[in-house]
Formats: structure tokens, C-alpha cells, sequence
């Protein structure tokens, strides 16, 4: 009980004192939302399994819990946040707003984690969302401005998608903690139960940005502060991935038994989660290859990645659930590294437009190299965690046989493939731009942060039986299907055995062939300047831009120009017209400004109630 | 005289039910008022015809056919006053709702002299520059 | 001995003796509406102890006038829900007399004091008092003084705005006399108690019962700004001076919605007739309202429609009375939203101090001319969109529960769809307070240091916002009781009328 308010204290006063203090000194900020994280942590680590009930509504107890599950997610958030709060000495210019609003999205993001029951659940929920909205407004607007709106009204509805999914629980069960809503779940009619998971998952997959949810997801991704971005993408959308396994867990479990609800030997939700969650990975990474900028390129790729782990739960057995939890912590990892080194790149260049970008590999070598490592993971190479989950992810397809799926989901690793390289190389590679002339490596809170990331993403791809070990735990803990046979470095699974460090050092090994054959030949080759460029006897305007990040991938755009053009946005635009549409007649109906006008209304609502009497049974 | 209109007025000829529809007709007249007019003037006289309407019906529901107001003198000290006197009760509460008309009508027509000074004119239709 | 008699006693002798006050000082008269009410606020808290003090775990005195005991005379009711909306009044009344130290009031200004008291105690008095036609005088002295108030700026706007509160308000009043003719025409009483315990017993025909309930919702639905009713509403946010609305949303919206309430669990009682069409008005009231909000540019009709739309989720909730839940949820969205309006009112009140300008454009980037008051700002809106650490979250969460609880799912997904839209035009509206630079007229008008009682009652309501959202059971007891109150007919009857 104590503890978990120490907890919450740690955290809400770390706010309270960083807005408050922050105004007089920007170290004051920094060092208390430091303290705050590292504090939390601790306090976090002293408080063991356990569960903690507090007193709030109606003399109501709210329950908080630990189990494993819980611990496996807190330290994966509270690892990305003291990331954040060692890359934010760095960002003096963050107003007190800022920092204020982070720990108590931190806050937020744990107690979702940690709570077991509906009022506490949906609290932390909200106050996950709307941290974040601030965040992205106390940091300039004038450009961000459509992005934000569309983040804070695609969650509110996804906020509210979730409080209907549980209201509906609620009505039924009249219970408000998990344990009990499991208990009396069978009380509930098969027709509400649909409705009720149907709206979590909807509402989960907002913040998980399933398609067709995900159009809120780019956006405010890439608009959001540069340093929070590896945080709002690798976490915060993992609340939602939490809230769809939970929401199968608790509830799914009971339809399996209806065979009507059977599609492919599971249950039809987990069915459409493999379908949306492949189509999802499929058409984000396509899209994402098209990107100019860089933070929008990672956002999309974040999209994709997230549909490979609703397409890994969706599946369901031991395979896919633990593909699921692994790709859960292997995108939290690469893509906070991504994002973190993307912001180091706009802290030094002022843009993450590509086209303006190149050769940074001599001003910034450091920060490439992670880069590298960072998009090994993303790309799944051996060696990294990405290796590991991402090749569970394709057994469980196989396994599952989902041929459609899983050759979607294939596809959308070689997209990966390309859109990595696009930013890698448009970035770090190629000629230097003459303004990037004196660009300085990255402060040292960015590259400490950044070996701090890439630590484990080496240690889970070497030993893919510990981060295995650690899931089936909290997977046997929840009674569910858990892979049991590994070693340290080695996972049996029902397709076989496969050792990430025989195959890592293996793949180490040709690397460094490669690179050892890179460094010889590098003898002859002659980087051309920027402004050597090859016309071919063509005379070309000013406007029309050369630089070869232009177009990167337009042989690829051309072919699949009728794919690009199936977006959801269009119909979201659509109904948005056609509500401003309502919009504009009942303000200029109801509210004409005619005093008699109104006096008409009063009139006929008068009439049309007395002459309803003799229709109302009283 | 007096017994003349009492005759025209006795149960026989019209009932009790002329004050009722009486009161439900200058509702309506108020309401016409209100709802055609376009003059403020007369929308604030039609609002007191809607009052005048309704107090009338709240005085007929307390009316006892053939009995006295309800003023305690030495007459109705002889009997027994509460079988001889209408029902007091609408009586003071109509005396409360008139009050309130007045206040009412004296605050529309204030806004009324406002407006036409502001707007110079009276029709409601054109003053609209509030909306939306 | 302190008795509730005296929350109205002192604002009417206070009103009315303003004019001699000034003859002492021309400055007293800007003192008095503070004064007021603090002494009231004092009494009332005074006496919130004596509520729960019975053996259903609160209490409801009846107080009678002039020694006649209930049925035959006039009695005050002070029970929970009294009490409850007396609370959210004199909160909302204090922190806007506050704003009234800096606020120069168009001349003459002792007559501008009056009305104010007078709105107030009108209020108070409705939500005290345990007669019907009682019930019927003090609506008429809050809605009589608010035309003026509206009215009292003397531009054609103003006037205009005035007039069509008038017209609507005179109307739909009128409607209620009629109501309140109907039902005594049947039962030859007035008292609400004896009333409640004769429709209880069935002595009124049913038909004239619901065209006594279509009388009160269409008369009182025009202060609790019902959907068809509310033409008024943003007119005479945008006309009327900057604390005047705060106590037309914060107040007369809220003495309006008790009114209905009472009549309608307490007198009529809870019938799925009155229930649905509670509904039907809150639902369209509440979609109506936001759908209006998505597109404006000036604040004040942007605010004035927000508050269309909670008030019409306040009603919806009330509909749902087959589960308790919602209905405390509506009780405790009613303080909710008095607070956070009357609180971004005030607060926009000093944001466009010396500027008078009020649309989006022209207040951007006030966040970063005036940080304190935008903040405060920001809190009320906040909590007017149901977000955690905010009060509104928990009424909004108790709401959307509790209808679904009462099995009315349609009803709460729609009201969640009107709430996705309050979170877009909110949305943007923040960015514009904060997310630009603000103008140079902007930056030269009134400093909002100049300002410090404005914004001392302002941190006074924001406070009550975080600290019920953070500990929402501070109040919860509260709105129990008056849930309780209002809705078991019963207890009423009996704690008014002795025994039955």
C-alpha cells in the first residue's frame, strides 16, 4: 500500500516539482525528472509480486498488481524512460510542460501495467493519452497542429471504444476487478461478450495503430519532440498490445468453446487479428518506403512493426504468443535506438528530410554504427533480438499454416529491407552537404543511451533462450501455451531447434569477411562531391532536385501505384465532411438567431409531447 | 343588474367551463401574437396575454360556483367561512403571478426601447446579428 | 442558531440595501457581492454536518416560515441534494464575486451589484425551498434578473441577446405556472412533499400526469438549455458581461436542471415514460451542442455550446435513473461543469482583459502572454473533457456506466461520439492558445497581474477541480446523499411530513 503510493509520489511530485522549478533553471528539470525515473525504478524493484489496494471512489477499492507479466512491461517502460530522461539533458529548449507531462505519461503508462481492475485501468489509460497530447503541444504547434487533433481524437475514441468494452462487462457481471469479471464471465450472453471484446480490441488497436486505425499513428509519431518519439512509439503502443492480450486472456478464452465462432481451428477473433495484423505490417512497410522524411519513414515502419505482433497474437498458441511478447520488447529496443539516433541527427542538422541529408557517416561515424545496429534488429538479422522474435513470428505462421499471412508478413521484411537501407543510406551515406560541413558527433547522453540500447538487443539475439525463459513464465503464470524446451542460447519449437549464437557469430563472422573485403577495395573508390553530377548532356532548372535521396525507390512507386492508392484516410476525410456537413445545418437550424424561430421550436416540441400523451403508457 | 348578469352567467346558461375556455382562448391569442407578429411590441403584448391566460385558468380552478371572496368579515364570521368562500389559495398565487407579469412585461419593453434604439427598428426578424 | 432560512435572508437584504452602501463609499458597492456570499458559503458549510448525521447515514430537515407547519405553509427543505447544488451555487457565486473586485460593471454599477445578488439568491432559493409555486417565484427572480444581466451592457447585442432569453424564458416559465395550475387543479396542494405522496397514492390522472411532466420539462428546459429551448444560450454567452455568464452556466443553468430533477424523481417520481424522453432531450441536446461547438471561432459561443452539450449529458444521465450510478454520475456532473465553466469563463474573462476581442485568431498565443490565467483555463477544460487527475473524469466514467448499466448502450456510444467531437474542437483550440505567438495587442493589454482577485477565486475553484480529481470520494458522499434524496420518494415524504 505504502510503496505503491511512494510510486505514484515519486513520479507525480517529479512532476509537480519540474514544472513548478523548471522555469528558474532547465538543469533543475532535467535533474528532477532524471531522479524521478531512477527513483521509480528502485521503488519499483523493492515492490516485488504483489498487490496494493487503494481507496478512491465510493470507498471502492482500486486494485494494483505485480505479477510477472506486469514486471516483464514496467521494466521495459522504465528502461526506455531513463533512455528519454538521459537523452533529455541534452534539450534545455523542452519547456517545464514538457517534463512535467513526461513523468506523468510514465506514471500513466506503469499504472495501466499494473492495474487489475476496470476504474483503475481506464484512469491510467487516459492519462497515458492526454500526457502525450501535451506533450506534443508544448512543443511548438503551428505545423503539428493536424497531427495532434488527430492523436488526441482517434484516442479519445479509442479510450472510449475501451470504457463501452468495459461498461458493457460491467452491466453484465456488476463486477469491476478482472479476477471477478473472469469469474462470472460465463453469466454473460455470447451476443454482449462479442460486443464487449469487439470494442476493446477496436479500441486497443487504435493505440496499437491496427489498420484501419492506424491513420493517427504516423503523424503524431513524427510530430511528436524528438526524444519522446522512441517512447511514444516503442511504449505507448505497447499499452495497447497489453489491453489485446489481456482482452484475450480474460474473455476470448470462453468463446472458444462456440463452434460457430471457429474459423481455421481458433477462435474467429484471433482469425481476423492474423489477417489485419498481416495487412497492417504488409501496407505500412510499402508505405514507409515512400517516405521523405525520416521520422515519418520510422512511424510507418513502427505501424508495420506492431502489425507483426497483433498478427503473432492473433495465432495463439505457444509460438505466436511468445512471438508476440518477444517483438513486443525486440521494437520497444530498436525502435527507441532509431528514434533516439534520429533525434541526435535533427539536434545536429535541424531536419530529417533525406533528401537534405548524406554522408553524415564522417561527421556523425558513432551514430551510424548504431544506426547499423539498430536496423539489423528492425530487419531481423541475426544476431540481434529482432533475429530472434521476428523468426518465431514466422514459425508461428508456419505452424499456424496461415500461407497468405505469413507470406504477407514475409513480404513485409523484405519492405523492411528497403526502407532501411533508404535510411541509412540517404542518411549516413553518400556525399556530405556543404551546410553539414561542421556537424558535430552526438553528446555523450545520446551515445550512452544508445549502448545502453543496443546492449540488450545483442544480449536477446545471442541468447534467445533468456528472453524465451522470461516468457514462458509469464506465459505458464497466465495458464497459457509457452514454449518449454531451451537453453541459453538455443529454442526448440514445434518446427525445430534454432541457436541464435551459432547463427549470430556466424553472421558476426561475414560481416566482418564483408567489411575486411569493404576496407581493401575501399582503396580505389572516389567519393564524387555533391555537385559532381551526370546529366548526360541534359541542361536541368534549379527547381528540379537531383540529389539522389529524390525518388529513392520511384521504380518501385511506379508499379505499385494502385496499391498507395487504397487509403483509409480518404475515408476518414469523408466522414469528416459529412459531419461538418451535419454540423453546419444544425447550427444554422437550431441556432439561427431568430428570437421567434426559437419560439416556433418551443411550440411544436409543446405540441408534438401533449399529443404524445395519449400514445404514452404510463 | 347585478342578478341580470348573474342569470347570464348562472350554470344554466354558459357553466363554469367559459372561464376554462376562456383562459385557453387567450393562451392562444398570446400564442398566435407571439408566434406571427414580427412587431416587439406586440410579441411582448402577446406574452402577457399567454400570463393572462394562465392566470385565469388558476383563479377558475380554485372558483366555487356562487361563493364569496375569500375576505374573512363579520358575515362570514356567523357561518362557517370555509363553506362560503372560494378556494384563497390561487387567489394569492395569481396575485404573485401578476406581479411577476408585470415585472416581466416592464423588463421586455425596456429591452424593446434598447433595441429600437440600437437597431431602428422593431422587426424581429432583422434583428438577428447574434447567431450561429 | 444558524438555519438555511438564512441563505436567502442575507443576499435579499444585502441586494437591496447595495444603494446605501454606496452613499458610504462609491467603492463599497464592489465589495458587497463577496461579502454576500462568504457569509453565505460560511453558513452553508456550517451547516453541511447536520446532513449526515440520521440513521440512513444523512438527514433531511424541513424549516418552516412563519410557525406553519408542512403541508399548509411554506417550508425550506436542507437535505443532500439542497444542499448539494446550494454548494455548487455559492462556489460559483463566490469565485465570480471575486472577479467582480476587478471588473468595472456598466453604470449604474449598484444596480448591476443587485441583480447579481439577486440571480444568486433566486437560485439558492430554488433549490431550498419545499413548495412548488415558491419553487416557481424564485425561478422567476433568478430568470427576471438575469435578462437583466444579459441585457445590462445596453449595446444592441446585448439587448438582442436579453430579448430572446426573455422570450424563451417568460414562455417556458408561464409553461411551468401552468404545470404547477394542472397538478394543483388535481390535488389542492402546493407542498412538494404532499404532492410526491398524493401522485404516489395515484390520486392524479395519468394523462394530466404526463402533461404536467411535458409542462415542466419544456418550461424548466429552457434554463436547463434543452435542445430546442436553448436558442438563447450562446447569444447571451457571447453578449452578456464576462461574470454574468459564469453564473448563467455555473447557476441559473444548475438551479434549472435541480428544479427539473426534483419535479421529476421527487415529485412525479421515476417512470420509464419520463426517463426516455429524458433521454431523447439529452442525447440531441448533447450531440446538437457539440456539433455547434466543431466550427466556431469566437470562444464565448464556443464555450456556450460546450456547455449545450454538458448540460445535455447532465440530462441524459438523469434518464438513465434506473441505475443509481448515472444518476450520480449526472449529480456529480452537474458540480463538475459548474466549476470548470464558470472557471474557463472567468479565466477568459481575464484573458481578454483590455482586448476585448474573442475569437480563436485574436486570442492566440495567449498562453504565453497571460501563462497563469491559460493555465487555469487549460484545467477547466480539461476536466470538461473527462480527463484523469480532473474532476470531470470520474462523473463522465460514473456516467457512461451507469447508462450502460441501465441498458441503454445506444445512448452512451452516442454520447461518447459527442464527447470524440468536445476533444476535437478542444483540441484545437488549445493549440491555439498555446501553440502561437501572440499578437501585440495581445501582449499590451491588461497584464494578468493586475488581476490577483480574479485569479484568487479562479485557483480557488481550480483547486476544488484537481483535488476531487484526485480524490474523487471528498465529494462522493455528498452527491449519495443527494441521489438518495431525490430519488426515494419516501424519505422525502416522510422527513417532510412526519410518519406515514
Amino acid at each position: 500500500m505504502m510503496k505503491l503510493l511512494y510510486f505514484i509520489g515519486c513520479f507525480s511530485g517529479g512532476a509537480l516539482l519540474a514544472f513548478l522549478l523548471g522555469s528558474f533553471s532547465p538543469l533543475l528539470k532535467k535533474f528532477i525528472t532524471f531522479l524521478a525515473v531512477i527513483l521509480g525504478a528502485v521503488l519499483f524493484a523493492t515492490m516485488g509480486t504483489s498487490t496494493y489496494q487503494l481507496s478512491l471512489l465510493f470507498g471502492n477499492q482500486v486494485i494494483f498488481g505485480i505479477d510477472t507479466l506486469t514486471q516483464f512491461m514496467v521494466w521495459m517502460t522504465l528502461g526506455i524512460a531513463f533512455i528519454v530522461s538521459l537523452v533529455l539533458w541534452s534539450h534545455s529548449e523542452l519547456s517545464p510542460t514538457f517534463f512535467a507531462l513526461f513523468l506523468l505519461n510514465v506514471l500513466g503508462t506503469v499504472l495501466i501495467f499494473m492495474s487489475r481492475d476496470i476504474v483503475s485501468f481506464f484512469f491510467s489509460w487516459e492519462l497515458m493519452s492526454w500526457t502525450a497530447f501535451g506533450m506534443i503541444l508544448s512543443d511548438g504547434w503551428e505545423k503539428k497542429r493536424s497531427a495532434a487533433v488527430k492523436y488526441f481524437m482517434w484516442s479519445a475514441a479509442g479510450a472510449y471504444m475501451v470504457l463501452i468494452g468495459f461498461s458493457i462487462l460491467f452491466a453484465a457481471t456488476s463486477a469491476i476487478r478482472f479476477e471477478n469479471i473472469v469469474m462470472s464471465v460465463g453469466r454473460v450472453s455470447h451476443g454482449w461478450l462479442i460486443t464487449a471484446i469487439a470494442f476493446l480490441v477496436a479500441g486497443f488497436g487504435v493505440k496499437a495503430a491496427m489498420m484501419p486505425f492506424h491513420v493517427w499513428a504516423p503523424d503524431a509519431y513524427s510530430e511528436s519532440p524528438h526524444p519522446f518519439t522512441g517512447f511514444f512509439s516503442g511504449i505507448l503502443s505497447k499499452t495497447g498490445v497489453y489491453g489485446i492480450f489481456i482482452a484475450f486472456f480474460y474473455l476470448a478464452a470462453r468463446l472458444e468453446a462456440v463452434p460457430m465462432l471457429r474459423v481455421h481451428g481458433t477462435s474467429i477473433f484471433g482469425y481476423i487479428m492474423v489477417w489485419i495484423g498481416a495487412i497492417t505490417a504488409f501496407g505500412a512497410s510499402l508505405i514507409a518506403v515512400h517516405q521523405e522524411y525520416g521520422k515519418k519513414l520510422l512511424a510507418w515502419s513502427s505501424v508495420s512493426q506492431l502489425g507483426y505482433i497483433i498478427f503473432a497474437f492473433g495465432i495463439a498458441d505457444s509460438l505466436g504468443m511468445t512471438g508476440a511478447l518477444s517483438h513486443a520488447l525486440a521494437h520497444a529496443l530498436f525502435k527507441a535506438l532509431l528514434f533516439t539516433i534520429l533525434a541526435g541527427v535533427i539536434m545536429r542538422t535541424g531536419t530529417d528530410h533525406m533528401a537534405s541529408l548524406g554522408g553524415l557517416i564522417k561527421r556523425m561515424p558513432l551514430s551510424f554504427i548504431f544506426a547499423v545496429v539498430g536496423g539489423l534488429a528492425l530487419a531481423g538479422i541475426p544476431m540481434t533480438i529482432g533475429f530472434t522474435s521476428k523468426w518465431i513470428i514466422y514459425e508461428a505462421g508456419i505452424n499456424g499454416g496461415y500461407i497468405f499471412p505469413t507470406t504477407l508478413i514475409f513480404a513485409a521484411s523484405t519492405a523492411a529491407f528497403l526502407y532501411y537501407y533508404r535510411f541509412v543510406y540517404s542518411i549516413f551515406l553518400g556525399p556530405l552537404h556543404e551546410e553539414h560541413q561542421n556537424v558535430k558527433e552526438v553528446p555523450a547522453t545520446y551515445w550512452i543511451s544508445y549502448i545502453l540500447l543496443a546492449i540488450p538487443i545483442f544480449y536477446f539475439g545471442l541468447y534467445p533462450g533468456k528472453l524465451v525463459g522470461i516468457i514462458s513464465t509469464i506465459l505458464q503464470s497466465y495458464n497459457l501455451p509457452a514454449l518449454t524446451t531451451y537453453t541459453a542460447t538455443s529454442v526448440t519449437t514445434p518446427l525445430g531447434t534454432f541457436n541464435g549464437m551459432v547463427v549470430g557469430l556466424g553472421f558476426g563472422a561475414a560481416l566482418i569477411v564483408g567489411l575486411i573485403v569493404y576496407f581493401i577495395g575501399g582503396r580505389v573508390r572516389k567519393a564524387a562531391s555533391q555537385t559532381d553530377k551526370y546529366l548526360a548532356g541534359e541542361v536541368v532548372t534549379n527547381e528540379f532536385e537531383l540529389h539522389y535521396s529524390v525518388d529513392f525507390y520511384r521504380f518501385l512507386e511506379r508499379k505499385l501505384s494502385w496499391l498507395l492508392k487504397i487509403s483509409a484516410q480518404k475515408f476518414y476525410e469523408f466522414i469528416g465532411e459529412l459531419i461538418r456537413f451535419v454540423a453546419d445545418i444544425n447550427r444554422k437550424m437550431f441556432f439561427c438567431g431568430n428570437g421567434q424561430a426559437y419560439l416556433y421550436y418551443m411550440t411544436i416540441v409543446l405540441t408534438i409531447l401533449i399529443l404524445s400523451i395519449w400514445r404514452i403508457k404510463p | 343588474m347585478s342578478e341580470a348578469i348573474k342569470t347570464f352567467f348562472s350554470p344554466s346558461v354558459l357553466g363554469p367551463e367559459i372561464f376554462y375556455g376562456s383562459s385557453v382562448a387567450l393562451f392562444l391569442i398570446g400564442l398566435y401574437m407571439v408566434l406571427v407578429k414580427k412587431n416587439l411590441v406586440k410579441i411582448a403584448i402577446g406574452l402577457t396575454f399567454i400570463e393572462s391566460g394562465v392566470n385565469l385558468f388558476l383563479i377558475s380552478i380554485g372558483y366555487v360556483w356562487g361563493k364569496t371572496a375569500p375576505i374573512l368579515n363579520k358575515t362570514l364570521m356567523m357561518g362557517t367561512p370555509s363553506k362560503e368562500v372560494v378556494d384563497p389559495v390561487p387567489q394569492a398565487l395569481v396575485l404573485t403571478a401578476i406581479v411577476i407579469g408585470v415585472a416581466v412585461t416592464a423588463m421586455a419593453l425596456s429591452i424593446v426601447i434598447v433595441i429600437h434604439d440600437k437597431y431602428g427598428t422593431l422587426n424581429i426578424s432583422k434583428i438577428k446579428e447574434l447567431k450561429w | 442558531m444558524v438555519s438555511p432560512i438564512l441563505l436567502i435572508a442575507i443576499p435579499l437584504f444585502m441586494a437591496f440595501s447595495v444603494p446605501i452602501w454606496g452613499l458610504i463609499s462609491k467603492k463599497l458597492p464592489k465589495l458587497v457581492p463577496f461579502f454576500t456570499f462568504a457569509i453565505t458559503t460560511a453558513i452553508l458549510v456550517s451547516l453541511l454536518p447536520t446532513l449526515f448525521s440520521g440513521q440512513q447515514g444523512f438527514n433531511l430537515t424541513s424549516v418552516t416560515i412563519a410557525g406553519i407547519k408542512p403541508p399548509y405553509g411554506i417550508n425550506l427543505t436542507f437535505g443532500p441534494a439542497s444542499a448539494f447544488f446550494a454548494l455548487i451555487i455559492q462556489l460559483v457565486a463566490l469565485a465570480a464575486s471575486l472577479y467582480l473586485f476587478e471588473y468595472e460593471p456598466p453604470e449604474p454599477a449598484e444596480k448591476f451589484y443587485m441583480l447579481f445578488i439577486l440571480v444568486v439568491l433566486g437560485a439558492t432559493g430554488m433549490v431550498l425551498t419545499g413548495d412548488i409555486f415558491n419553487m416557481f417565484v424564485f425561478l422567476e427572480i433568478t430568470s427576471i434578473s438575469s435578462y437583466a444581466l444579459t441585457a445590462i451592457n445596453k449595446t444592441g447585442h446585448s439587448a438582442e441577446a436579453g430579448f430572446k432569453y426573455l422570450l424563451l424564458g417568460s414562455l417556458g416559465s408561464t409553461l411551468f405556472l401552468l404545470g404547477i395550475a394542472l397538478l394543483y387543479g388535481s390535488l389542492r396542494t402546493l407542498n412538494m412533499a404532499q404532492l410526491s405522496l398524493y401522485i404516489h397514492q395515484g390520486h392524479l390522472d395519468p394523462k394530466v400526469l404526463m402533461a404536467v411532466v411535458v409542462l415542466f420539462i419544456v418550461g424548466l428546459g429552457v434554463e436547463a438549455e434543452l435542445l430546442p429551448l436553448n436558442g438563447w444560450v450562446p447569444d447571451a454567452y457571447e453578449a452578456a458581461p464576462i461574470p454574468v455568464v459564469s453564473i448563467l452556466s455555473g447557476v441559473v443553468a444548475k438551479a434549472g436542471l435541480y428544479a427539473l430533477a426534483r419535479v421529476l424523481y421527487t415529485i412525479i417520481g421515476i417512470e420509464t415514460g419520463v426517463l426516455n424522453l429524458l433521454l431523447i432531450f439529452g442525447i440531441l441536446t448533447l450531440l446538437s451542442g457539440e456539433l455547434s461547438a466543431l466550427r466556431q471561432k469566437d470562444i464565448r459561443r464556443l464555450l456556450a455550446y460546450s456547455s449545450i452539450g454538458q448540460m445535455g449529458l447532465i440530462i441524459l444521465a438523469l434518464g438513465g435513473g434506473n441505475s443509481p450510478m448515472a444518476m450520480v454520475g449526472g449529480l456529480f456532473q452537474a458540480f463538475n461543469h459548474a466549476i470548470a465553466k464558470g472557471l474557463m469563463f472567468l479565466a477568459l474573462g481575464i484573458m481578454a482583459a483590455g482586448f476585448n476581442k474573442w475569437d480563436m485568431e485574436s486570442l492566440a498565443g495567449v498562453g504565453k502572454a497571460k501563462p497563469y490565467t491559460t493555465f487555469l483555463f487549460t484545467i477547466g477544460l480539461l476536466s470538461t473533457l473527462g480527463l484523469p487527475l480532473f474532476s470531470g473524469f470520474w462523473s463522465k466514467f460514473l456516467i457512461i456506466f451507469g447508462l450502460v448499466h441501465s441498458g441503454q448502450v445506444v445512448y452512451a456510444a452516442l454520447a461518447l461520439i459527442g464527447s470524440v467531437i468536445e476533444v476535437v474542437y478542444f483540441a484545437r483550440l488549445l493549440g491555439y492558445l498555446y501553440g502561437k505567438d501572440p499578437s501585440e495587442e495581445l501582449l499590451n493589454s491588461t497584464l494578468e497581474s493586475k488581476k490577483g482577485f480574479a485569479l484568487l477565486g479562479m485557483t480557488f475553484l481550480a483547486a476544488f477541480v484537481i483535488l476531487i480529481g484526485v480524490y474523487p470520494d471528498f465529494i462522493t458522499n455528498f452527491i449519495l446523499g443527494g441521489t438518495a434524496e431525490l430519488v426515494y420518494k419516501s424519505f422525502y415524504i416522510s422527513s417532510i411530513l412526519g410518519g406515514i
